[in-house]
């Protein structure tokens, strides 16, 4: 009798454990999807473009910086050229792009409503494809959540932005390709150049801006007004900062504080980084194992920090802030000013406006920090999750976003928002909006390193908290911290 | 608990697959890392500080409220409210409440002619601002304290009376022997509590002015969410682990000769 050949149930069960486990190794050593690009899909109907917009009156030109033998890059001081505004009329569907894309952006109450928008307008030109929101309060846990799970969003909006593009190296999809392809569509000259600039990393462009933040000076007309000291010009420097903000800080009979000169940073590194910028001093050495703090240069930013405080008295050191800040009245003149702050500003119906940072002795030193967005370089869908982004930053959908109050990008989306209008006559303040776009391009990017909020924070800080305490001075505060930072980037490898 | 000791022995961003290191994680913590020391330190300080005061503080409010006196639950209640009232809610009460020029602190402080300080923006004066602040919350402790003394036997206050027992004796041999349950279990928990520190810290200071109130929880906080180092922050959760275990050890390796049990 033939005995028919058998696998018991248990045999079974672990060939099939074997098996299955083998397959996931197998899909888990797979390269990653490296993305395709694919001609982009022809819309039945050409596009028309709409008629180009008359050319308004040029800003005037800002006076180009003095050459600098240092690492300082100069700064380009033209005013945003308008382009003509890309084709109103949507595209027909286009064949191609199927499937499902996630997108995980903020639960911002006016942020949430624009992105909702143009992801329905997107998902009209490609019906073939679902975009699922993913909205969450806290954008950094949730996306750490979903890539740990191995479940990262096709699209998402990295926290920290463009700051934080050296963290985004692994993850992130190499955009590239996508904007070579198409450049012509996306009209790259229309973008300001450093919005550009600063979503590279080593080659590759792993962001796409969705709205810049420039440092600029806020001022208040009225203290201004009040202690007859004319208005800031671009032509100030850091002495004439110290000059009017003398007559601007007030104190009572007891030498309370009841109105400072300026606003100064001494909790995180965006005041020290735009002092030794604005001093010609870049942060690291050129392969970033060492960090130059205690240069002359670097002693000199902090000591000039320090004097506004403790020499020429006119911002606060630790426990004389006042409550209520610039948009309270408290301070004259806002260093930074921060365009989240802006609509705070309106709704304490300040007399504002704003001219580009002062001149330090090397350059202005502000700083450009874009909130971004980016797809994963994980993403299953990655052709569609670059057409999103791309839609995304179009005309239409930033000119929503300006209207909202966010800095514009491109050029005609400035020319027919923020600079609508002419100085003086513009609905909202501030009137000099010139002058932000002209700072925008003329913007330093903080260093691309992964480490750089834990050595800023955890290293540095603790030192200038020392200094700003009087228990040390701006000198020893740069040799320690020096010290310490160059012994942490040791140990980073 | 598995799967965070497996992440202590790897290096782990989140957003990157974990990658095994080994012992590196607690080798930089215990030999390279002076921010461990320097967070340890700030937590013990805490403990040595806030335990025996809040204690002390806790037993003398149901000492007051242990008394046949009208109103003691009106009392009750009222030292009890902080203790519901949410971390992060408290914490901004009291940044205010320590503002230098407007704050309660330092204007009762002016009725004394004393100048306040700068509480929470001076290294010197942040961590006992939250020394302080963590004494308001003894209406937990109060509440267990209040359950021991109500637990006593009146007859040995009866017959330490009649043995000539004044005020202070009765409660050193009968109050003390008598709750000395209750005072180990409150101490213990308060020794746990100690280490669980963060939202004051987080809220109020955010670990600084130069790391003077970088509570130990704060830290593990940062490595984990804000420089991304969650095998290193999981290491540091192991290493409160053992901390808080030996803590216990000890506390009740001597509890045995200071605390008695009915039995």
């Amino acid at each position: 009798m033939q005995v028919r050949p058998s696998t018991s149930r248990r045999a079974f069960l672990r060939l099939s454990v074997l098996g299955s486990a083998s397959a996931a190794l197998l899909a888990a050593c797979a390269a990653p999807p490296t993305p395709t690009p694919v001609p982009p899909p022809k819309p039945a109907a050409a596009p028309k473009p709409a008629a180009p917009a008359p050319t308004p009156t040029p800003a005037p030109a800002a006076k180009p910086a003095a050459p600098t033998p240092t690492a300082a890059p100069a700064p380009k001081p033209a005013a945003p050229t308008p382009t003509a505004a890309p084709a109103a009329k949507p595209a027909t569907a286009a064949k191609g792009l199927s499937g499902k894309i996630t997108y995980l952006h903020q639960d911002d109450p006016t942020l949430k409503v624009i992105r909702q928008g143009f992801v329905a307008d997107f998902v009209k030109k490609f019906p073939d494809l679902q975009v699922e929101h993913i909205i969450a309060a806290d954008l950094e846990q949730k996306r750490n959540a979903l890539f740990a799970a191995g479940t990262p969003p096709d699209v998402f909006v990295p926290s920290g932005g463009s700051q934080n593009i050296a963290v985004y190296r692994d993850i992130a999809l190499d955009l590239k390709p996508y904007v070579d392809r198409d450049s012509k569509e996306l009209n790259l000259d229309d973008f300001f150049n450093k919005t550009l600039e600063f979503m590279k990393f080593k080659g590759k462009t792993l962001m796409w801006p969705n709205y810049p933040i420039v440092m600029v000076l806020a001022y208040n007309k009225e203290l201004f007004d009040e202690a007859k000291v004319p208005y800031p010009t671009n032509d100030w420097t850091y002495e004439d900062v110290v000059k009017a903000g003398k007559p601007l800080t007030k104190k009572d009979s007891a030498g309370k504080p009841l109105q400072w000169g300026r606003v100064i940073d001494r909790a995180a590194y965006i005041g020290w980084m735009n002092a030794l910028w604005a001093h010609g001093q870049p942060i690291f050495n050129d392969d970033v194992t060492k960090i130059l703090l205690d240069s002359p240069k670097g002693i000199a930013a902090l000591q000039w920090m320090y004097d506004t405080v403790y020499k020429d008295g006119i911002a606060p050191g630790p426990g004389q802030d006042l409550q209520g800040g610039f948009p309270g009245g408290k301070y004259a003149m806002e260093w930074g000013a921060h365009v989240a702050g802006w609509p705070g500003f309106r709704k304490a119906n300040l007399k504002w406006d704003i001219v580009r940072l002062p001149k330090g002795p090397v350059s202005r030193g502000n700083r450009n920090a874009l909130d971004t967005w980016t797809a994963a370089a994980q993403s299953k869908n990655p052709d569609a999750a670059w057409e999103l982004i791309k839609f995304g930053s179009s005309y239409e959908s930033g000119l929503k976003l300006a209207n909202a109050g966010y800095a514009p990008y491109r050029k005609s989306v400035a020319r027919d928002s923020w600079l609508k209008g002419t100085k003086g006559s513009r609905a909202v303040d501030p009137q000099n909006m010139e002058d932000y776009f002209v700072a925008m391009e003329e913007s330093f990017h903080m260093p691309q390193v992964a480490f750089f909020w834990e050595l800023t924070l955890k290293v540095i800080q603790p030192h200038f908290d020392l200094m700003w305490e009087k228990k040390k001075t701006p000198e020893q505060a740069a040799k320690d911290a020096t010290v310490a930072a160059n012994e942490f980037l040791r140990t980073q490898g | 608990m598995l799967a965070s000791l497996y992440l202590s022995l790897t290096e782990y961003k989140m957003v990157t697959p974990p990658r095994f290191i080994g012992l590196g994680n607690y080798e930089l913590m215990l030999k390279n890392d002076l921010l461990f020391w320097k967070s340890l330190s700030v937590t013990f300080t805490y403990a040595i500080f806030h335990i025996p005061l809040a204690l002390a503080i806790a037993l003398g409010a149901a000492l007051l409220l242990n008394q046949r006196l009208g109103g003691m639950p009106y009392f009750r209640t009222i030292f009890f409210l902080p203790v519901v009232l949410p971390a992060a809610a408290s914490s901004i009460l009291w940044w205010y409440m320590f503002n230098k020029d407007y704050g309660l602190i330092n204007r009762g402080l002016e009725l004394f002619g004393i100048e306040g300080p700068a509480w929470l923006a001076l290294s010197d004066t942040a961590l006992w601002a939250i020394i302080i602040m963590g004494f308001w919350t003894f209406g937990y402790a109060m509440v267990i304290f209040l359950a021991g003394l109500q637990a006593v036997p009146a007859v040995l206050y009866e017959a330490a009376e009649i043995d000539g027992g004044g005020r202070w004796a009765r409660f050193r041999h009968v109050t003390l022997p008598m709750i000395s349950p209750v005072l180990f279990f409150n101490l213990i928990m308060g020794t746990i509590a100690t280490f669980q520190v963060f939202t004051q810290a987080f809220i109020m200071t955010n670990g600084g002015p130069a790391n003077a109130t970088l509570f130990y929880a704060l830290y593990l906080y940062n490595n984990a969410f804000t420089y991304l180092k969650m095998g290193y922050a999981s290491a540091l959760a192991w290493a409160l682990f053992v901390i808080i275990v030996v803590l216990t050890t000890i506390n009740f390796t001597v509890g045995r000769r200071w605390v008695h049990y009915g039995n």
